[in-house]
C-alpha cells in the first residue's frame, strides 16, 4: 500500500517534532472534543483520551517500519472512540453508545482495518502505561540501572554512575530489578 | 518458566546466539505458548525503555497543548420550569420545602464535616524504594498510624535525596493537609495534577480536599470536575460533587 501524506504526523510522534505535534491538535482536537462531549464525557475526558490515543500510536508504530496507509485524523479517531468506548464500559453506560457506534461505521473493509488497527494500538498502549505504572514502583536504583543499561552503556560504566562496586554487582543488580519488574506486572497487569 | 529461559531470551533479543541455538529458540516460541509469552512481554519491556524518554517529553507538550486546545465550553443553562400551581397547592408546597430545609439542617449538623468523610488516604509503601539512612518502615508506620507531623518529617528526609519520586511527594502533601500546613500541601498537589503522570488525578483529587478543608467549596467543585471519567478516584469525585450540591 502506498504511504499517506500524512506519515508525517506519525514521524511528528516518534520524534518529537513540537511544531506537528501543535497541528495534530489543531486540527483534530476540537473534533474528537466535540464527540466526547456528545457520548456521556466532558472536555476533561476528551483531553485524556486524546492524549492517550496519541501515546497508543507512539507504542503502536514508532517501534517499527510502519507506513501509514489511511489519513492520520482517520487512525486517531478510531483510537479515541475506541478508548472512549473502554473507559465508559468501566463505568457501565456503553450499550447505546456502542450501538450507535457500530451504526456509524459501515461495514467496508477499511472501516474494518481502522477499527482493527485502533483495537492493536490500544491493547499496545494498554501493556505500556503498565509497564510505566509497574517501573515507577521500582526503587530509583532500579530505573536508573534499568535506563542506563537500555541506552546501552557498559556495566561498568552503570557501575560508576550508580556508586556500584563492579559490573559484575550492576549485572545481579539488573537480574534483580528485572525479576521485580516482570513481577509486579504479572500481579497487577495480566489480563 | 525458569531462569534459564529468561537468561536464553535475554541473549535471543541481543542477538547472541548462533543459529543452531535460535532455531531452537524459534521452534520453542512455536510449541510454547508460555516460553512465546514471556518472550513477548521482555519485548515490550524492551520498547518501555527505548520509548521512555520520548513518552516522557510528549507528556509535558501534551499537559501544555492539552490546556491551550481543550477548553471548557460555557456550561448550558439549565431550564427552569415553573408549574402551575393552584395557592393552595403552593402553600402545601412550601410548608413541605420549609420541613426539608430544618430536616436539612439539622442533619447537616449531626454529620461530620464534609472533609472527614472523604479524607481516607491510600496505606503508604515505601519500603521497596531506596532509602539512604532514612528508616522507610517508621515513616511508613508513622503515616498509616495517623502521626502525620512524623510522616511528614521522614518524608522531607528522603526526598532531600529523592527529590523526583512522585509517591513520597504526593504522601508529603497529604501529611501535610492533615496537619493544616496548607503553604506546604497546595503547592504539591498542584504540581502533581499538572504533572501529565500516573498521579496527576490524584493531585487534583487532594487539591480538592485541601479547598474543601478550607472551605473553598467552589474551587473544589471545579477541581473535582476536571476528574477524566477514566480515573479510579471519578467515583468518589462524583460522589462528593453530589454532596456538595
Amino acid at each position: 500500500m502506498p504511504t499517506h501524506p500524512d506519515q508525517k504526523y506519525v514521524d511528528a510522534l516518534c520524534r518529537g517534532d513540537n511544531r506537528l505535534i501543535e497541528e495534530i491538535y489543531q486540527q483534530h482536537a476540537p473534533k474528537v472534543s466535540q464527540w466526547v462531549c456528545n457520548n456521556n464525557g466532558n472536555t476533561a475526558d476528551a483531553q485524556d483520551v486524546f492524549q492517550k490515543s496519541l501515546m497508543a500510536i507512539l507504542a503502536r508504530y514508532c517501534n517499527q517500519d510502519f507506513n501509514l496507509s489511511c489519513p492520520f485524523g482517520a487512525l486517531l479517531f478510531s483510537i479515541c472512540k475506541n478508548l472512549h468506548r473502554k473507559g465508559l464500559r468501566q463505568n457501565k453506560q456503553e450499550e447505546s453508545l456502542r450501538n450507535q457506534v457500530e451504526m456509524e461505521y459501515s461495514t467496508t473493509e477499511e472501516a474494518h482495518d481502522l477499527l482493527e488497527k485502533a483495537e492493536e494500538a490500544v491493547e499496545k498502549s494498554r501493556i505500556q502505561a503498565c509497564l510505566e505504572k509497574t517501573f515507577n514502583q521500582l526503587t530509583e536504583l532500579c530505573r536508573q540501572a534499568l535506563q542506563l543499561n537500555a541506552k546501552g552503556h557498559s556495566g561498568e560504566a552503570i557501575a560508576e554512575q550508580l556508586g556500584m562496586s563492579n559490573r559484575n554487582a550492576v549485572y545481579a543488580r539488573l537480574h534483580d530489578c528485572r525479576n521485580r519488574w516482570r513481577q509486579l506486572y504479572e500481579q497487577q497487569c495480566k489480563s | 518458566m525458569q531462569e534459564e529461559d529468561y537468561q536464553l531470551i535475554d541473549r535471543y533479543l541481543a542477538g547472541q546466539l548462533n543459529e543452531k541455538e535460535k532455531k531452537t529458540v524459534e521452534a520453542r516460541l512455536e510449541s510454547d505458548p508460555s516460553f512465546a509469552e514471556a518472550m513477548q512481554l521482555e519485548r515490550e519491556m524492551a520498547l518501555f525503555l527505548r520509548q521512555q524518554p520520548q513518552r516522557e517529553r510528549l507528556k509535558e507538550q501534551f499537559a501544555t497543548l492539552g490546556e491551550k486546545y481543550f477548553t471548557e465550553p460555557p456550561p448550558a443553562r439549565k431550564e427552569v420550569r415553573i408549574l402551575g400551581l393552584s395557592r393552595f397547592q403552593w402553600l402545601v408546597a412550601a410548608g413541605f420545602a420549609l420541613a426539608v430545609v430544618a430536616g436539612a439542617l439539622l442533619f447537616t449538623q449531626l454529620q461530620q464535616p464534609l472533609y472527614e468523610q472523604y479524607n481516607q488516604h491510600p496505606p503508604l509503601a515505601l519500603t521497596e524504594k531506596a532509602s539512604d539512612g532514612v528508616n522507610l518502615s517508621q515513616v511508613e508506620q508513622a503515616f498509616n498510624t495517623g502521626r502525620y507531623q512524623e510522616a511528614l518529617e521522614g518524608l522531607d528526609q528522603y526526598l532531600a535525596a529523592h527529590p523526583d519520586d512522585l509517591t513520597a511527594q504526593l504522601y508529603k502533601g497529604i501529611a501535610a493537609l492533615e496537619l493544616k500546613k496548607y503553604e506546604v500541601a497546595i503547592p504539591i498537589f498542584d504540581a502533581l495534577r499538572q504533572s501529565g503522570s500516573d498521579f496527576q488525578d490524584y493531585g487534583a483529587w487532594y487539591l480538592a480536599l485541601t479547598y474543601l478543608r478550607q472551605g473553598d467549596r467552589a474551587r473544589c467543585r471545579a477541581l473535582l470536575q476536571q476528574i477524566p471519567k477514566s480515573s479510579e478516584l471519578k467515583g468518589r469525585a462524583e460522589a462528593l460533587l453530589e454532596e456538595l450540591g
